[in-house]
């Protein structure tokens, strides 16, 4: 998670900013971006994006596709990629995670070049996601012994699981962010049991941050992420992260 | 607290997500949403494979390529594809060139159209020669005759134009081995 652990468990790290619809938008945009980071994004890819909204008609609601184009600007080794979208500025880091201090200033470089060929007019939502991949050296765990979040089951209940995941939604800054953790085992053909912990900090409320704080909320949000990260596992774990692989 | 768990293999069903609050008129799903049955790709050919399109679910996730190639993976699981012992090289392969996911699932999805019987053996190949590695698809069939090569064109030459200018590539192609 951070870069105080020799091994972080980091799979992804991620940083979405949806622009608001007032925010003027046409398809000189990508590649007046283009220009301004291609020094550390030269890799030019394009993907055709199809997505479903759900609109609230007299009808009830009402499913639609669209599609719209993004494009994928990737670094010299395709760990870290920027996906630019109509209104849309994500920064993907893939593993090895960078550490935080690197993967922050990809985001501010990108956040920075976007402004200044667009005229950005709100924040409809900003979002720092980190996927961890937990990987344990035995194919029975107790979960207790590793984790501090997981599935409470009743005594009632069957006590050998095949599969859960676990889910919350956090409140933070007075109802203004939300934070969604996940953690669920997914599949290995190893004499492993790997989990995946989701940890999605994002803003709740469009427009309840201004331009000129994104970043420092990007900021304020990587603490908390740390600190639920830091929460969600116990020390035993902890020290795995420690060692040197 | 839960006993001792074993989930070496197991398959996962993924049940459910944390629904939001949100009281938006107008959500717009993104294309990654971790451990959701209604994955970015199946947005993509919804009248095709309509029978695995479920209910959306009113929430939005940050947007994680990890996720969104998980989700396909997953999807093309409970599709009957196989992976071999392949499956992290595939995932690496995708997570590489993700321009290549729109491409896979619609390859899938002409594939089951116009060859329903067969069963299809994803791999990533590496040329013993050079670095080059691309994706390829074997369809296996129970019985093979003459028709079974030009069937598989037929599926090439459908998702061919879908290929131009992306990063990475594939083919459709034959072993002649059994189905599993």
């Amino acid at each position: 998670m951070d870069e105080k652990y020799a091994n972080p468990p980091v799979e992804e790290a991620v940083c979405e900013f949806k622009l608001t619809t007032d925010t003027p938008w046409d398809l000189t945009v990508p590649g007046l971006f283009y220009e301004k980071v291609r020094g550390t994004f030269p890799q030019r890819e394009q993907r055709v994006i199809q997505e479903v909204e759900l609109v609230q008609g007299p009808q009830g609601l009402q499913q639609q596709i669209r599609t719209s184009d993004r494009v994928l600007l990737f670094t010299e080794d395709r760990k870290t990629l920027v996906q630019l979208g109509p209104r849309l500025l994500v920064i993907n880091a893939l593993k090895p995670y960078p550490a935080w201090q690197n993967f922050k200033s990809y985001v501010e470089m990108v956040w920075r070049s976007l402004q200044s060929v667009l005229e950005v007019r709100g924040l409809d939502r900003i979002g720092l996601r980190y996927l961890n991949r937990i990987e344990l050296p035995a194919r029975n765990v107790e979960l207790a012994e590793y984790f501090e979040f997981y599935p409470f089951i009743g005594k009632r209940l069957p006590q050998h699981t095949v599969s859960f995941i676990a889910g919350a939604e956090f409140s933070y800054e007075g109802e203004r962010d939300r934070c969604r953790v996940q953690l669920a085992p997914i599949p290995d053909l190893t004499d492993k049991s790997v989990f995946m912990l989701d940890i999605d900090y994002f803003l709740a409320h469009p427009r309840s941050v201004g331009v000129g704080d994104a970043l420092g909320w990007v900021e304020e949000a990587h603490s908390q992420v740390r600190e639920i990260f830091e929460g969600c596992i116990t020390e035993r774990l902890r020290a795995t992260f420690r060692e040197a692989r | 607290m839960p006993g001792v768990l074993g989930y070496g293999t197991a398959r996962l069903e993924y049940p459910w997500g944390v629904y939001s609050t949100i009281q938006a008129k107008s959500i717009v799903r993104h294309p990654s949403q971790l451990f959701t049955p209604f994955s970015a790709w199946r947005r993509h050919i919804p009248s095709v494979l309509s029978e695995v399109v479920s209910v959306p679910r009113l929430e939005e996730n940050t947007p994680s390529l990890v996720a969104e190639v998980d989700s396909l993976l997953e999807q093309l699981q409970e599709l009957g594809v196989r992976f071999g012992t392949q499956y992290e090289g595939i995932r690496s392969y995708l997570l590489r060139f993700p321009d290549m996911i729109e491409v896979v699932a619609q390859v899938v999805c002409t594939a089951r159209a116009h060859l329903p019987e067969a069963q299809l053996w994803m791999e990533v190949y590496r040329d013993p020669e050079n670095e080059d590695e691309h994706l390829v698809f074997y369809a296996r069939f129970h019985q093979y005759d003459e028709t079974t090569i030009e069937r598989i064109r037929s599926v090439r030459k459908e998702y061919r134009p879908l290929l131009v200018g992306k990063s990475g590539w594939l083919i459709l192609t034959t072993d002649f081995q059994q189905p599993e």
